[in-house]
């Protein structure tokens, strides 16, 4: 009787093997370690690389801001450490980049406004054209600044009312920033009548400017006769006063102007007319008539 | 009243008028000044109200630190010359209401030592409770509208010896160092009064402020820099908190002039 003898191979042990092995179909052990490693690699250094970046844009940015942006460079480069750790498992990932950037198409459509407005947002913090407490003109809103988030910027206007602009259109915008600079100039057109002593004026004006502590000596007042009206002489006065104090200085001025001249003994004219008659009028006044005319007769 | 320094009874200077009346353990503090108006407080917890000098930068409200005094005459310096002026800075006066009670830590145990020979800084708790002028006052900027610097202004004559005592006028001495080649037009000079230490003669209306110079670097450059105090037997006037010197004290840069 023959004898059927069946032999099974010894299983291999080496570490090449073991390493070659396939774990899943096509990614072999070494490939899975690798891939492993470079993430466990990857991830931690993209999150001292944000931190970094959070640290270094503090400086110059809104911790928000900066917060957001270091954010957003980790994800991007989490991201890229992932594709990049499939990349070298073997793992194909040209149909997950191609859906990925159709993906990012569509988002990016519907997300253009928000993405808009983040981007403006930063370049605001960046640029620094309007800052919190700051008077501004923005958009037709004329307002005290009171927060500028990284979507938006709130403006509180001079009736209370608080309004919410979103940073891409601010940064679109013209911005008329009322308190950027140390000081800003007034502007008054006071008008004498034309038989006035337009040398008095100018002397009573200038002698309200100089006694005003907020009108600043330099730049120099300027008082100038601007134009001969209808009704009077217009003289412009230009001063500037502290950026601060330009709202109080301005209310304070006017008010000494109007009392100084006043004292002075100065008219300030009202718009009037003088109308000639073509033809000569005729009043005729009878004593008895008029008595009656005042007590409802006929004229 | 005669001086700084002294308990504010009664005070008529210029166009003001002020007056401490004690009700019990309160202080009634009046002030009346033509064309600026009334100012009545009514003080609890305060031991006694003191008349100092104080820098001219509070009044009407605080929005600088800088002081800008124009020469009149100029001062022409020679190529490489040097000068020493004495000139007029302006002053305001300041209430200080002191509650008698002294600040504890750090500060006063520096002062313990100094007390004896008149040197030691304010240590007790203390308030401005109003400031008011003197003189007219005026600000100007200084440079430009977009980065010049706002400043109270004032008009003094270079003089070779400090003008006499009033209220509202400390005298500084003032070293002038032109260190370019050509003449050089002085008509301003510009302080920053957190560098500033103004000083006063008890019971007298005497102020001063300490020796500076100023280092003329180029036609209209010039660098302010804050030394010590030249004039003897003074006290040094208790700076409110915002207008102490930073940690690391900085020279005045004149840019735009000088």
């Amino acid at each position: 009787m023959g004898c059927l003898a069946v032999t099974t191979p010894e299983p291999q042990l080496s570490l090449g093997g073991i390493l070659g092995h396939e774990v899943f179909p096509g990614i072999t052990l070494v490939r899975l370690l690798g891939m492993i490693a470079i993430i466990a690699v990857g991830i931690p250094v993209a999150y001292i690389i944000r931190r970094i970046a959070y640290r270094t844009l503090a400086r110059f940015l809104p911790k928000e801001a900066a917060s957001a942006a270091a954010r957003i460079i980790y994800y991007g480069l989490a991201a890229a450490v992932i594709v990049s750790a499939f990349g070298a498992a073997g793992v194909d990932l040209t149909g997950v980049v191609i859906a990925g950037g159709i993906l990012g198409i569509i988002l990016g459509f519907a997300l253009q406004s928000i993405t808009a407005n983040l981007v403006s947002g930063l370049f605001i913090f960046w640029e620094r054209p309007l800052k919190p407490g700051d008077i501004v003109e923005v958009e037709g809103v004329i307002g005290r600044v009171v927060d500028i988030t990284i979507m938006s910027t709130i403006i509180m206007d001079f009736n209370g009312i608080r309004i919410r602009i979103p940073n891409a259109k601010v940064y679109d915008s013209v911005i008329k920033n009322y308190i950027s600079t140390a000081a800003r100039r007034l502007e008054f057109k006071v008008s004498i009548a034309y038989k006035e002593d337009a040398e008095k004026a100018y002397q009573v004006i200038k002698n309200v400017l100089d006694n005003h502590p907020l009108v600043l000596v330099e730049p120099e007042p300027d008082i100038f006769v601007s134009n001969l009206g209808d009704s009077g002489v217009d003289i412009t006065v230009r001063c500037w006063a502290p950026t601060s104090e330009w709202y109080p200085a301005l209310k304070d001025l006017l008010w000494r102007l109007k009392k100084a001249l006043s004292d002075a003994g100065i008219e300030i004219p009202f718009p009037q007319s003088d109308i000639w008659f073509r033809s000569p009028l005729e009043v005729r006044l009878v004593s008895g008539e008029r008595e009656e005319s005042l007590h409802g007769g006929r004229e | 009243m005669t001086g700084y320094g002294e308990e504010l009874g009664e005070l008529v200077i210029g166009d003001c008028s002020a007056a401490a009346e004690r009700t019990g353990r309160n202080i009634v503090y009046t002030r009346r000044c033509r064309g600026i108006g009334e100012k009545k407080l009514y003080l609890a917890g305060a031991e006694r109200l003191v008349v100092k000098p104080i820098y001219p930068v509070l009044y009407p409200k605080h929005f600088t630190t800088y002081i800008l005094i124009h020469l009149s005459p100029p001062i022409h310096i020679a190529p490489r010359a040097w000068t020493t002026v004495y000139i007029e800075v302006p002053v305001d006066i300041a209430v200080y209401a002191y509650t008698g009670r002294r600040e504890e830590g750090g500060l006063e145990k520096l002062a313990a030592p100094l007390r004896a020979i008149g040197a030691a800084p304010e240590t007790q708790w203390f308030s401005i409770i109003d400031v008011f002028p003197v003189d007219r006052v005026k600000y100007t900027l200084y440079g430009p509208p977009e980065n010049g610097v706002l400043a109270r202004h004032h008009v003094s004559r270079p003089m070779d010896e400090p003008g006499e005592a009033r209220p509202g006028a400390a005298y500084a001495r003032l070293v002038l160092r032109n260190r370019i080649d050509e003449w050089v037009t002085v008509t301003r000079v510009l302080y920053d009064s957190r560098r500033l230490r103004l000083g006063y003669r008890h019971g007298s209306w005497e102020a001063f402020l300490q020796e500076t110079h100023m280092a003329i670097t180029g036609r209209g450059a010039a660098t302010i820099s804050y030394g010590g105090h030249w004039a003897r037997d003074l006290r040094l006037v208790p700076d409110p908190e915002h207008l102490r010197p930073g940690r690391i004290p900085v020279d005045t840069d004149m840019l735009w002039g000088v």
